[in-house]
């Protein structure tokens, strides 16, 4: 009776349910992420005042790096607009990087997503790009109020387009549930034959801009070994993701920003 | 006094829910080395054991519904039909099994999980690549390490709740509906 009433259930309804549910949860999962955060600042604040002080050297050494990157990225940038402007071409994508503490993870042979600290209230929609310091991290699977859940590039089913460094053929990555523990692993498809990548000199696969979900040259991870495929055209091979992967506290969700591109070259 | 009489409703409710919250944080931990665990037959066993068929019938529901908002499941779930089903399968034969827990319960237990455990399975992996083969030796280290959580806590979880029902319900008497 309960089987029949619950099949007959419109789908609608079905997903009201459910996002109640969900939302019923969310504010227990932030008090146990909150509570991480707690632990790891008590932790930190037992950290020696000399270690702290080399740490701050560290981070300002660092500080210094980035800022002349962030100059010299954004003379390059203006450059782009122009070339770009004076050959007509489309605008590029931009984003705008939302970062998003991690609630919980759930990785496992079933399913591998986790669950992020921002949701609709952040301008954050379905499927958006998630990125952290080491690359790609997967895309954003269902929003709510003020989460979000985030399927995981080694999700089975998940696939993205890609490219290998220094090419421009468009491969696409899936993902793949590996009998090995705690290592994050996909499939590379489309390769193409003239491709060759040995354990010693493997191959390093960057993003694309072609789904229009991450830009251009973010690292996703590295093939040691590529097999013929099927149909003989292409070739195929393991992919070794970071295994950082699957230790993440905190990533950064891709919002993309509306086309500033020729508004701004007008003006110039 | 009527609020009274659904004292150990509650009780299993939020027991669940804590169990449930637990569950989430231990498998956050587990992430690592892309392990979950699942115990749906622990959900099932203090509503079966000592509630009426109704209420326990709730419990399970909302439990279900509870867990399948939480992970990748399809919009018809999972966790809603299987703990019910679950419920009814513990409930037909509470008359056989010691309400306190016991080897038979432990016993029981063990085999719900592990069948659940794999339809679950079965279901979800015509969806993956490479098939079951591809990822079988975590998969069964997965379900080794649900069925030992379960052989551990078992007894300890539904005494508690027996427990807690005693201490805010004085009057507690064991419901004994009719299995239907």
């Amino acid at each position: 009776m309960l089987f029949l009433a619950w099949a007959l259930l419109p789908i609608p309804l079905k997903k009201a349910v459910r996002n109640g549910f969900h939302e019923f949860q969310v504010p227990s999962w932030e008090a146990l992420s909150w509570g991480r955060d707690l632990q790891n600042f008590w932790a930190g604040r037992a950290n020696r005042h000399s270690e702290l002080i080399s740490q701050g050297r560290d981070l300002a050494r660092l500080n210094g790096a980035f800022r002349l990157q962030v100059m010299e990225n954004e003379s390059l940038r203006q450059e782009l607009q122009r070339m770009e402007a004076l050959l007509d071409l489309p605008p590029r994508p931009r984003y705008r990087y939302e970062v998003a503490r991690v609630t919980h993870r759930q990785i496992g042979t079933w399913w591998h997503e986790m669950v992020v600290r921002k949701g609709r209230d952040d301008g954050i929609t379905e499927g958006n790009g998630v990125v952290y310091a080491g690359g790609v991290v997967g895309k954003v699977q269902k929003v709510y109020e003020g989460t979000s859940i985030v399927r995981l590039v080694t999700s089975p089913g998940f696939r993205m387009p890609a490219t290998l460094h220094g090419q421009t053929q468009p491969l696409f990555i899936q993902g793949l549930q590996h009998g090995s523990i705690g290592k994050p692993t996909g499939r590379v498809r489309n390769v193409p034959i003239s491709s060759n990548v040995t354990p010693e000199n493997p191959g390093y696969l960057v993003s694309t801009s072609l789904g229009q979900v991450f830009p251009n040259g973010l690292h996703i991870g590295k093939v040691e070994h590529l097999e013929q495929s099927s149909n003989g055209l292409f070739r195929e091979g393991t992919v070794q993701f970071p295994s950082e992967l699957y230790n993440l506290n905190e990533v950064a969700i891709l919002v993309p920003l509306p086309s500033t591109t020729k508004t701004a070259l007008k003006r110039n | 006094m009527h609020l009274r009489r659904h004292i150990p409703l509650l009780v299993a409710l939020i027991a669940n829910n804590i169990l449930w919250l637990i569950l989430t944080e231990l498998n956050h931990y587990l992430s690592v080395w892309s392990l979950y665990i699942l115990t749906p037959a622990l959900f099932v066993l203090y509503p079966a054991l000592n509630l009426s068929y109704r209420k326990g019938l709730l419990v399970s529901l909302l439990t279900g519904l509870l867990q399948d908002s939480a992970l990748p499941l399809s919009s018809n779930g999972f966790f809603t039909l299987a703990l019910p089903t679950l419920h009814l399968i513990t409930f037909r034969l509470r008359d056989k099994l010691h309400r306190e827990g016991g080897l038979d319960t432990v016993l029981l237990l063990q085999v719900v999980n592990l069948i659940t455990l794999m339809v679950l399975t079965a279901l979800l992996s015509p969806s993956q690549l490479g098939g079951l083969s591809a990822h079988l030796l975590a998969l069964i280290l997965q379900i080794l390490l649900s069925q030992l959580v379960i052989l551990v806590t078992g007894n300890y979880f539904l005494g508690l709740q027996r427990r807690l029902g005693k201490v805010f319900f004085k009057e507690v008497r064991e419901e004994e509906a009719p299995a239907t």
